[in-house]
């Protein structure tokens, strides 16, 4: 028996925090980004579509085991700045076959404990790092809501992650995270970025 | 005065929380950046800006991608009891190859944590590299047709 996860029921943007994903009216899986916290429910009830039917729910559980294993087995791996990995390779491919669901759950397992640092990190620089259109906005969400993570070297991989992405669209998000960032290294880093953003946007308004 | 420049990744070298390590110490993640193969480890000789940019895009250009550079310098000073050996390296510029590549031999794991400590942070973002890079094969020290595709992709070559 499936259960609705209904919009009505989701938190608002206030209650989400300062980062509200960039969803058009009517988006179907909006109700499920927004019931990650209450994960067994949205789990049991598979992907909370309008019009809720078996076909979608298989496909969600596919993606979220799918993803689970990736970030399991990439615990292993020895991760190089700039060289694919098998972790690399499977996080594109879902990606590009199963965009923003893969996405939701991509920022579920970053922001999950069980992760790991090092693999959050590398996950954040290659969805910077993916040139694939229709997934653009929510990856950018991924990226700018994992300024303010507590680690630093998650914080470090989504700071590369938006230098990859060049998108001015996070100049705000990374003000925000130069004010709040306790380490000076980082905090310098992100000013350099902020002024490519900066450079980035001069450069399109021309 | 030249230094010693090895790739590392800097997210291994941020502490998460910095109060469990002593002031001048590391966090052992580090280490892994300082992987060792006969107790050698493979190093850079730069002595000026021309000579790390060679170092860098030589470096840059064995990649699947073009992206962030993250690397330490040692200074000779830092590292009076390590053997420097000269050997060839192996990159897409044959003149750095020959030229720049150095060991730090018989390393002990003591050593390895002195070289470790003495190292110095730098990173060149994605557009940095990317300009290094281009300006390699402007200079015909790269051959286009070494890079791998994505990098040839991004450069536009």
């Amino acid at each position: 028996m499936m259960s609705t996860y209904t919009a009505s029921a989701a938190p608002s943007d206030q209650e989400q925090g300062a980062w509200s994903m960039p969803f058009g009216s009517g988006c179907e899986n909006r109700s499920f980004l927004e019931s990650r916290d209450t994960a067994s429910t949205s789990r049991a009830a598979g992907v909370p579509t309008e019009s809720s039917s078996e076909e979608p729910s298989t496909h969600q559980d596919m993606v979220e085991r799918w993803l689970h294993l990736v970030f399991s087995k990439a615990k292993g791996e020895r991760f190089e700045d700039g060289m694919e990995s098998d972790f690399s390779r499977q996080l594109e491919s879902a990606i590009r076959q199963y965009g923003l669901q893969a996405i939701c759950e991509i920022d579920h397992l970053i922001n999950g404990a069980q992760s790991g640092a090092e693999v959050a990190s590398e996950a954040l620089r290659w969805i910077g790092l993916l040139s694939h259109p229709p997934t653009h906005k929510y990856r950018l969400w991924v990226l700018k809501k994992s300024l303010s993570s507590e680690s630093p070297r998650i914080r470090d991989g989504a700071l590369l992650g938006i230098s990859f992405l060049d998108d001015p669209e996070a100049i705000d998000a990374l003000r925000e995270a130069i004010q709040k960032e306790s380490q000076t290294e980082l905090k310098l880093d992100m000013e350099r970025v902020l002024q490519q953003l900066e450079d980035t946007r001069r450069c399109q308004s021309t | 005065m030249p230094v010693y420049l090895r790739k590392v990744r800097r997210s291994r070298w941020l502490l998460d929380d910095a109060l469990w390590v002593d002031g001048g110490d590391l966090q052992a993640d580090a280490l892994q950046d300082l992987g060792t193969d006969g107790n050698a480890l493979s190093v850079w000789m730069v002595s000026d800006q021309p000579s790390l940019e060679q170092v860098l895009a030589a470096m840059a250009a064995n990649c699947d991608q073009i992206t962030n550079f993250d690397y330490v310098t040692f200074s000779e000073e830092s590292l009076q009891s390590i053997e420097i050996v000269k050997c060839p390296g192996d990159t897409a510029d044959g003149m750095a190859n020959g030229c720049l590549h150095y060991h730090f031999a018989k390393l002990t794991a003591t050593r390895l944590v002195t070289v470790a400590k003495a190292g110095s942070f730098m990173r060149k973002h994605r557009k940095e590299v990317r300009d290094i890079v281009n300006r390699a094969i402007a200079d015909g020290r790269i051959s286009p047709s070494r890079l791998k595709p994505r990098v040839r992709e991004y450069l536009g070559v």
